[in-house]
């Protein structure tokens, strides 16, 4: 797969996970915890197509090492992406509760991040 | 106690973090082992700039583990609380002023500035000692960062006085600045 080709292939996957983390927000019953594990996803993937775009290597499985290579592409992002971790984990894990007014907010905040990352 | 929390420690006391946070060695599958920090009895309405904050001030202790920091509800506090190893370690806020600009917060009053942006001056919120003051009044005070020209300190001076009269919607709040 060319450079190019994976670039796309992370991207694709950013703004499916993007649009589904809306969505799961806006049904009548809405997935709370899905919506916020897929906004986590989106964000990370985002980050992934834009190392990749920039000519950087996607670290491993380990995810603390694309957060620190992110963080080169723009400052703050390690941030953005260890705090979205935590409620991800309290979504995946079931280690916390995350209420629906939070899991809007955290959709929309990320979002924009996310947008920012994935435009070509 | 680690080096690690020690400074993670140092950065919570300096920041007057106003929640108790528990601090164990953990491991979570796609990060490897970690430092979990954890904050509890937070209010609904203040978890996710509790939930930033704490974060923020991991990333700035650069610990190895790394140090991941989450917010708890103050419904769910007790369950989790009672499930920490024994290793444990805690810190907790040492006075009342500690919560104070976070109430400040709550208020409506607090600076504009997002906690992405550098901070530019910090807001004092404390109980109106003046004996004309009505019942349950405020003072806020804003300490400009010395490094803020004069002319970005005026400008600073008038948004505040903005945002405390246009943010309190009530008349018992004073300014100093």
């Amino acid at each position: 797969m060319s450079k190019a080709e994976m670039v796309a292939a992370w991207r694709k996957r950013a703004l499916e996970n993007l649009e589904v983390a809306g969505r799961l927000l806006a049904i009548a019953r809405p997935a709370v915890y899905a919506a916020v594990s897929r906004m986590y996803y989106s964000l990370f993937q985002a980050v992934c197509a834009r190392l990749l775009e920039k000519g950087l290597a996607v670290p491993g499985q380990n995810h603390g090492e694309v957060w620190q290579a992110a963080d080169t592409l723009q400052p703050g992002l390690f941030f953005d992406l260890q705090d979205l971790h935590s409620w991800r984990r309290k979504a995946d894990y079931a280690t916390g509760e995350i209420p629906l007014a939070i899991a809007r907010d955290l959709v929309a905040n990320y979002t924009t991040r996310t947008r920012e990352l994935t435009a070509s | 106690m680690s080096r690690d929390i020690e400074k993670i420690e140092a950065l919570l006391t300096l920041d007057r973090f106003p929640f108790a946070v528990a601090m164990f060695p953990g491991h979570v599958q796609e990060l490897g082992d970690v430092i979990e920090a954890q904050a509890f009895d937070v209010p609904e309405d203040e978890i996710l700039k509790v939930s930033r904050r704490l974060n923020q001030l991991l990333v700035a202790a650069r610990t190895r583990p790394l140090a991941v920091g989450s917010a708890f509800l103050a419904a769910e506090s007790t369950a989790i609380r009672d499930a920490l190893p024994r290793t444990v370690h805690w810190w907790r806020p040492t006075n009342s002023r500690q919560s104070m600009p976070w109430r400040a917060a709550r208020l409506g009053i607090a600076s504009r500035a997002s906690p992405d942006e550098r901070p530019v001056c910090r807001i004092i919120v404390t109980r109106c000692s003046s004996p004309s003051a009505a019942p349950g009044s405020w003072d806020a005070s804003a300490l400009l960062r010395r490094l803020a020209p004069t002319s970005a300190g005026d400008d600073w001076s008038r948004q505040l006085q903005q945002v405390l009269l246009g943010g309190a919607r009530r008349p018992h709040y004073s300014l100093g600045a």
